[in-house]
């Protein structure tokens, strides 16, 4: 098991259970929070490799836990990526502008989501595909 | 030498005598009537005074009664300078109150000097004699004077008849009825001769004055409500009326306040203002000048007057109705404007809210499908246990419709862009075969298994076209899920590709159907967005889009998109894609101005390493990202970005060419590295970096002996053999 730490900030229970699940057979250790407020505070404590943010959140949304991350020294360097419902065309280049490294409409399909993770986390050096994980959670 | 005072309401008559005498030396005043005259008379004192006897306010005897009443003026001499058509008139005014001469106009310049110098005690001045002293100063008064009454009528008539025709041109070109009316007042008071002159006109109803105008001296205040004097008739009987002494009085007082100390009037001619159609009003002249009464001359003249002025009049009330409804009309264009406009923003808005409202529901949809997506796959990668091979068919069946949600919901956000101008599309060079061949396999299955037939007959040689590969395969499969849609089991769907011939410059690809066919009148409406044919099987409904969405990708590919359809036979929908030539891609970037440089240089981009596999999806939209970086690094007006010269190629690598020499070339190549490098897009999706490369060449090796010799064709057939063996080099 990896111990790089992944941050799930949804407000959508199921998206962070199914996710989570994901990212764990992926072999990272995942956290999550389901507000604005509490994605700091976690993020805060815990220190995570990757921030995977929706926008829509309650108690600040995505827009302001970005802001809010970029503000403070110790969050200031995690990257983020947005997994978004909202429409592309509106909030790619804002989310960007915000600091994120990368937005991705939902649902994204797994293997370029995996993709992008491995990127940020390990600088892109070629790991095992997501079947040969699929056998390690098995 | 001497002070001469001119009283004239025409600045026109003041200036001819002021030219005339300021060349005797004398000082001139003007006034433009008897109250400023009597006024610069009083300050002045000038040595002799010439006035005209028709003037606003005052006519020229009033006028010298007053002159005579101030002790200090009584013995200035005076002169009356009148119109020809009333010199009889003004002699019998001269002689009644005593003026040294009266001049008629026009008057000879020497006339006007001499009298004027007799008048002052000067001796006359010395002119050429054109007639003998003698003659001018005595003999002609009188010899005028003694002539047989009916010739000086008969003169003084003709001089009218002039004076009637240019008012009457006047009047005819005067369009406002109150500027018109007032002429006419002017004009008849000065050609009948009469002190005062009034004219009424009546309203449609005959009942009250819409217009009325006086002019003549002070004593011609409107009375409080002016009419026809009762004892005239009625005007409708169309007759002059003439009256004298009290009679006439009496009639003028309902016309005009009489004011105190005003001579009474003492004749007055009555005449109506009719045209052959109706009665209008009616005119009537005080105080015939120099006489007892009014003659029937002067009241045949007033009558002509009135006729002309009754249909002139007629016409200014066309002209003011024409002017009315004129704008009217302006005012219902600018109504309808300005409800066309409001029309206009109400469908923008309702646009704009159908947009928002898509937007939003797609968005909407997408969380839950996500979720619906994120566990089907995680139960079909096994994260939760073994499956039957039951269970993963099933899954495997939930994603598929998950994916198909998810298109339809891509679909949504398509059109709502597409009506922005967001979607963008990347023409390069395609093979048209391998979209229909890789479109039709991939459809196989799922028409097959409706019972339907999938047919695909690809010309001979099919060329290459110019279009965006993935917008085609997405209109080919908009089309043929259409057709199976409406295809009844046990029929067909045939997908040809060929060169359209009504025009060779273009590819047509057609998808014909076994289905039910449309009707005529919706053959335009399917292309609409939100448009549903009544499809018998509901599961399959859509949201009416798939149509749209191909006719928006194919126009923006510069092709166009139709069916032919017959009820119960099935239907067949063509659409066309440019073919592919280098010649007219080159045809704008090769100009004389481009050539003289004499270098061409070409920039290679490769986005993913030469291999025999075919690039993965992220490498594909890799080189989207890319070609939209290069496309803003380069200079469109010098330089052209190519695709590869075969579908394959044209999957790795992008071209520049640039006709620049190898200096200009390394600048743009390393400006397109660092934007490259620069992309957080490409960053996305995981990829190396693109390799970018370039050569140069001069043109003389591309088979132009000199600048203006390059054929386009040879010099388009070079580039691309230049290009194929950078294809091969690369691989």
């Amino acid at each position: 098991m990896s111990d790089k730490k992944i941050l799930i900030v949804d407000d959508d229970e199921d998206l962070v259970l199914g996710l989570g699940i994901r990212l764990r057979a992926y072999g990272y250790q995942v956290l999550s929070a389901m507000d604005g407020v509490t994605a700091i505070a976690v993020a805060q404590r815990e220190v995570p490799e990757l921030v995977l943010l929706d926008l829509g959140l309650p108690a600040g949304d995505g827009y302001w836990v970005l802001e809010r991350m970029k503000s403070l020294v110790t969050l200031a360097g995690i990257p983020v990526i947005v997994l978004s419902a909202r429409d592309p065309s509106s909030n790619k280049e804002r989310a960007r502008k915000a600091g994120a490294l990368a937005f991705f409409p939902k649902p994204v399909e797994n293997e370029i989501l995996a993709a992008a993770i491995r990127k940020v986390i390990d600088g892109g050096s070629p790991r095992k595909d997501s079947g040969a994980l699929a056998g390690v959670a098995g | 030498m001497a002070k001469i005072l001119i009283v004239d309401d025409r600045p026109i008559n003041r200036e001819y005598l002021v030219t005339v005498l300021s060349c005797f030396g004398h000082t001139m005043i003007e006034a433009a009537d008897g109250l400023e005259g009597l006024r610069l008379a009083q300050r002045d004192r000038p040595d002799l005074v010439i006035t005209d006897i028709l003037m606003p306010n005052m006519d020229g005897e009033q006028f010298v009664k007053h002159l005579r009443a101030e002790p200090g003026l009584a013995q200035i001499p005076v002169i009356f300078y009148t119109a020809s058509y009333m010199a009889a008139e003004g002699k019998a005014m001269g002689k009644a109150c005593g003026v040294f001469a009266v001049l008629v106009k026009p008057a000879e310049p020497e006339l006007v000097a001499n009298t004027v110098h007799e008048a002052l005690g000067l001796p006359i001045p010395a002119l050429p004699p054109a007639v003998s002293d003698e003659l001018v100063r005595h003999q002609v008064p009188e010899v005028v004077e003694e002539l047989p009454h009916d010739v000086l009528g008969l003169e003084a008539s003709s001089y009218r008849l002039a004076a009637l025709l240019e008012a009457s041109r006047g009047l005819a070109s005067e369009h406002e009825p109150g500027p018109l009316l007032e002429a006419f007042c002017r004009a008849a008071r000065s050609i009948v001769v009469a002190k005062h002159a009034a004219v009424g006109i009546l309203n449609d109803a005959g009942s009250e004055l819409r217009y009325f105008f006086s002019v003549g001296g002070s004593g011609t205040q409107a009375s409080p409500s002016p009419r026809w004097p009762a004892s005239f008739g009625m005007p409708a009987d169309r007759r002059p009326v003439r009256r004298r002494g009290l009679e006439a009085e009496e009639a003028w007082s309902s016309v005009v306040e009489p004011s105190p100390g005003q001579d009474p009037v003492s004749s007055l001619l009555g005449v109506p203002v009719c045209s052959p159609r109706r009665t209008y009003g009616w005119l009537v002249l005080a105080g015939k000048v120099g006489g007892q009464e009014f003659s029937e001359e002067d009241e045949r003249t007033g009558a002509a007057l009135a006729a002309q002025v009754a249909v002139a009049y007629e016409n200014a009330q066309r002209y003011l109705e024409i002017q009315l409804y004129a704008s009217s009309l302006e005012e219902e264009m600018r109504e309808r404007k300005r409800v066309e406009a409001e029309l206009e923003q109400n469908r923008k808005e309702q646009l704009r809210l159908k947009d928002e409202f898509l937007s939003h529901v797609s968005h909407e949809l997408r969380s839950p499908l996500a979720a619906v997506h994120q566990f089907t796959t995680i139960l079909l990668d096994g994260l939760a246990g073994e499956l039957k091979p039951e269970q993963h068919q099933y899954l495997e069946i939930i994603l598929r419709n998950c994916r198909q949600l998810k298109a339809m919901i891509d679909d949504l956000l398509v059109v709502t862009r597409a009506e922005v101008g967001k979607v963008l599309v990347h023409l390069e060079c395609a093979s048209l075969a391998d979209v229909v061949r890789e479109i039709t396999e991939a459809l196989r299955a799922k028409v097959v298994e409706k019972h339907v037939e999938l047919h695909t007959k690809l010309a001979v040689g099919l060329p290459r076209v110019w279009a965006d590969p993935a917008r085609t395969r997405q209109v080919l499969v908009n089309l043929i899920e259409n057709a199976a849609k409406f295809t009844p089991e046990r029929g067909s769907i045939r997908v040809s590709a060929g060169i359209f011939d009504q025009d060779p410059a273009f590819a047509v690809i057609s998808v014909a159907d076994t289905g039910s066919g449309i009707k005529p009148e919706n053959r335009k409406a399917i292309f609409e967005r939100l448009f549903q044919e009544s499809c018998g099987d509901e599961s399959r409904r859509g949201l009416g889009l798939g149509l749209y969405i191909a006719r928006d990708l194919v126009t923006r590919q510069g092709g166009k998109i139709w069916v032919e359809s017959e009820l119960g036979k099935g239907s067949t929908f063509f659409f066309t894609l440019p073919i592919f030539s280098v010649a007219r891609l080159l045809a704008p970037f090769l100009t004389p101005e481009s050539l003289e440089r004499g270098f061409l240089s070409i920039i290679t981009i490769a986005c993913s390493p030469a291999s025999a596999s075919p690039p993965t999806a992220a490498e594909r939209q890799g080189l989207h990202i890319a070609r939209e970086i290069v496309e803003r690094s380069i200079r469109a007006e010098s330089d052209l970005l190519l695709p590869g010269l075969s579908p394959a190629d044209s999957e790795r690598h992008l071209y520049v060419l640039a006709c620049t020499d190898a200096a200009g070339v390394q600048g743009l190549a390393s400006r397109i590295r660092t934007q490259l490098r620069a992309s957080r897009d490409l960053l996305e999706i995981g990829l190396g970096e693109p390799q970018v490369s370039f050569t140069t060449l001069p043109l003389v090796a591309l088979g132009a002996e000199t600048p203006g010799d390059v054929r386009l064709d040879d010099l388009a057939n070079r580039i691309e053999e230049t290009l194929e063996a950078e294809v091969v080099k690369g691989e």
